[in-house]
């Protein structure tokens, strides 16, 4: 009895821990403007075309998919209120909300849906989401408000990509110029928020849109300000110029954790960014699968994220987390053995040579590549550091001349889109898109091939547990978990939480359920 | 004399801008990096989605897939039609976000220059006159401090003092002197204060120098034997003839400051041109790094120029040309 209560207070206090931005008190005020402090400013005033998270995150306020997803995963109606798909998974129709407005108060209509996804498909444009509606092959406006996609072959993962920003969101028609060398404002959205202004450098303004469909939101305005030292972003937040920061230093949020800073709470994204070792298995060294497989018996991934992330970050060897139903347990991964590992060297014929591992000079990259060099020592293996600037890291990471690197990621609803990309062969090696180790493999491209159309549930799973377990026995990267994000924001923020993967807006209660619980 | 002095200078701004945009052509195009990869999306930290053909048209409509010489030709012939092109970024006109950044660099610069000598002059001055007393030794020791300090630290701690714990000056921030002075001057405050004291630091140890220079000549003996006062011998005499080589470094000063201060801009959350510069160069932007360039070299030779034209109004017997 007196364990079932230890445990119920130390159950009381983890809830009270983890969801301290939750316990919002009293109801909720209309009004007042939220400061944001941002790492990165916007890039581009055009919601199609994509570069880095800070635009996805705002772009998040003002423009919206056609379809949601429920913390469960399922699709919800949102810009569309039902929809229908054909017997063989290739067509799509989709019956539009009537009385959305834009922020122009133009009415949307099937037309600026169909105009938003040819603007995405054409190349030119360089849309962001033209990889995840790669199968679709037309976009019909049948009426006012039946809006169709007709697709080379079927897709079970099409509904879940369309939930999402990423693929597209509906903007009138012809409001975006095309091609890459015409310039663009950001057209009018038909989000929560309406976009205001944008001072580079100084401020991003959203204003509340009165006219929105759905549940209006509280704050009267939103001021993004890009903060780039994250020292000065969290001091900023103590002396009151912001009231939310987004990507708090972890050696701070420890401090906000224990509760040290008086006034600061904050909300987690548990599994906001994924962390695995990548090979190039197309050349040498790494085209050799023993020395992939000793590594994997050398590392310590707790060890790594611990000196990186200080002790934040889940262990994993695959991108779901353990509670997700996309989570497989039991994949066949090399279990740690330094024994079998220095043996695995010798086989692969290793002569002590030292292997270059190109890291970038931003976040943990480093840290993690210091750990991982003086657990290679133990087995004889020597590493080295090759630390280049960003964009010149991404063009050798382009053109396959690496031997290994740590990389990010994020999983996506669908595991076709969360794995499928990076295990499909590359038609050019030199000039790798999406799979950067270069791997490539008859029988592993017959089963993603499948798993992409397949449409019954149970066949999808057990092709996607058969991929899985091939990629832990083949190596060409290691996942070494997920690494949480926090914000931090000021006591008197009421409403807000972030999701698992850190979005400024979820249905869990994002900016647009925020209030500000104090008189201004 | 002065008008055609003035003429032929501007003349030469052309070839050195021509070596300028040159060389920062050759420089940015020959370091490895892919804008077209900056463009659509792509960074280490998550994954790509596109295709070869989005990779391809983009390369093709921003003209990266001519060779070297048709790009600057086509650069330079757009240039000279005063069209500085668009940011492959951000795909917004350069010349747009050139005088959105430039004046706040340009702002910064004259407070913290003013800033600078507020401090500098009198203490070079009186360092001098009073050599070897507690007011000249701190007065370097002061200059010591400010070279040896690292901008950025001097930066986070004034933030902590009067930020946190006052509460008198906004962490960040920036604000127009032309809509609102007052905040101007609350967000200008330390920034300026920290770029100031930099350049102060070193121009007090050069006036004070200088000044011991010129009190130990001649004239200046003349001119205390005649009696005049010590502050008419000081001020009027010496201090003036200090000024000369004192107005060298403050021109080297303002040309750095601005260029843009990358540090203090990227701590203070100023949006200035230094930060654009290495946003720029960090993606890749080619038009934006050769546009900001090609500003900040006009702006240094322009700013050479009237130092040259100030030493002229100093010392009349300095001959132009």
């Amino acid at each position: 009895m007196k364990r079932l209560f230890t445990l119920g207070i130390a159950f009381g206090i983890v809830c009270w821990l983890t969801s301290p931005a939750q316990a919002a008190s009293g109801t909720p005020k209309r009004g007042g403007t939220l400061n944001v402090a941002i790492e990165k400013d916007m890039v581009v005033l055009n919601p199609l075309v994509g570069t880095r998270s800070t635009d996805q995150s705002v772009r998040e306020l003002v423009f919206e998919p056609l379809l949601a997803m429920d913390l469960k995963g399922n699709i919800q109606p949102h810009l569309a209120e039902s929809w229908q798909v054909s017997k063989d998974g290739k067509i799509y129709t989709f019956k539009l909300r009537r009385g959305v407005k834009f922020h122009n108060g133009q009415e949307m209509t099937a037309e600026d849906a169909k105009f938003a996804v040819d603007y995405t498909l054409n190349p030119k444009n360089g849309a962001y989401g033209q990889g995840l509606l790669n199968l679709v092959t037309r976009a019909e406006a049948l009426d006012k408000y039946t809006f169709r996609l007709t697709l080379k072959d079927s897709n079970p993962g099409l509904l879940s990509f369309l939930a999402e920003i990423k693929a597209f969101s509906i903007v009138p028609k012809g409001s975006l110029q095309e091609g890459a060398d015409k310039p663009n404002r950001f057209p009018p959205g038909t989000g929560p928020f309406q976009f205001v202004e944008w001072q580079p450098r100084q401020r991003i303004v959203m204003e509340r849109f009165e006219g929105y469909w759905g549940q209006k939101a509280l704050l009267d305005r939103v001021v993004f300000r890009p903060v780039r030292d994250a020292t000065v972003r969290l001091t900023a937040l103590r002396a009151g110029d912001v009231d939310l920061v987004e990507r708090t230093p972890l050696e701070w949020v420890r401090q906000v954790v224990d509760g040290k800073l008086k006034g600061i709470v904050y909300s987690e994204a548990s599994y906001a960014d994924i962390r695995a070792l990548l090979f190039n298995v197309a050349d040498p060294p790494f085209n050799n699968k023993k020395l992939r497989q000793a590594i994997a018996m050398a590392m310590d991934k707790r060890e790594i994220l611990h000196a990186a992330y200080l002790g934040f970050g889940t262990v994993n060897d695959q991108k779901y987390p353990k509670d997700h139903a996309w989570y497989f347990p039991g994949l066949p991964w090399p279990s740690q053995n330094l024994e079998k590992a220095r043996a695995l060297l010798k086989e692969a014929g290793y002569k002590g040579e030292t292997i270059p591992i190109i890291t970038s000079p931003e976040g943990s990259d480093q840290t993690m590549a210091l750990t991982l060099q003086a657990q290679l020592k133990k087995i004889g293996m020597n590493i080295a550091l090759d630390t280049l600037e960003v964009s010149t890291y991404n063009e050798r990471d382009r053109k396959g001349e690496f031997a290994f690197r740590f990389r990010g990621g994020d999983f996506y609803p669908d595991p076709w889109t969360t794995y499928g990309r990076d295990l499909r062969c590359e038609p050019d090696l030199r000039k790798r898109i999406s799979n950067r180790s270069g791997y490539c493999d008859k029988e592993m491209e017959g089963l993603l091939t499948k798993a992409e159309t397949e449409l019954d549930p149970g066949r999808r799973k057990a092709l996607f547990k058969q991929i899985l377990t091939k990629a832990a026995d083949e190596v060409m990267e290691i996942f070494l978990g997920s690494i949480p994000r926090f914000f931090t924001l000021r006591d008197y923020v009421k409403g807000f939480a972030t999701d698992d993967a850190g979005r400024f807006n979820n249905p869990e209660g994002g900016l647009s359920q925020t209030w500000l619980d104090k008189d201004r | 004399m002065l008008a055609g002095y003035i003429v032929r200078r501007l003349w030469q701004l052309i070839p050195v801008m021509l070596m300028v945009s040159l060389a920062v052509f050759l420089i940015v195009h020959i370091i490895p990096g892919d804008p077209v990869l900056t463009m659509l999306g792509v960074d280490p930290e998550a994954g790509a989605s596109y295709s070869e053909e989005q990779y391809q048209s983009l390369q093709h409509q921003l003209g990266l897939d001519k060779p070297l010489y048709v790009q600057y030709g086509r650069w330079l012939n757009r240039i000279l039609h005063g069209d500085f092109g668009l940011s492959l970024r951000s795909r917004r006109p350069v010349i747009d976000t050139l005088k959105e950044r430039y004046p706040a660099t340009v702002y910064l610069a004259v407070t913290a220059l003013i800033t600078a000598l507020l401090i500098a002059l009198p203490l070079g001055v009186i360092a001098a006159v009073r050599q070897n007393t507690a007011v000249d030794y701190s007065a370097m020791g002061f200059a010591l401090w400010g070279l040896a300090m690292p901008n950025f630290w001097l930066a986070l701690l004034l933030i902590l003092l009067f930020s946190l714990k006052l509460g008198w000056l906004p962490s960040i921030g920036y604000a127009s002197p032309l809509s609102d002075p007052l905040q101007f001057l609350k967000h200008v405050a330390l920034p300026a204060i920290v770029l100031g004291t930099d350049v102060a630091a070193g121009l007090t140890r050069y006036l004070r120098a200088e000044m011991l220079e010129q009190l130990s000549q001649d004239y200046v003996r003349t001119a205390r034997a005649k009696g005049l006062p010590p502050r008419m011998v000081n001020l009027k005499h010496a201090a003036k003839n200090s000024l000369i080589s004192v107005v060298t470094v403050v021109g080297l000063n303002i040309s750095r400051l601005l260029g843009g201060s990358t540090i203090i801009e990227t701590v203070f959350s100023w949006p200035g041109v230094g930060s654009l510069l290495i946003e720029g160069i960090y993606a890749r932007d080619y038009p934006i790094v050769q546009g900001a360039v090609l500003f900040v070299a006009v702006t240094y030779v322009l700013i050479n120029l009237v130092v040259d034209i100030l030493y002229k109004w100093l010392d009349p017997r300095i001959q132009l040309g």
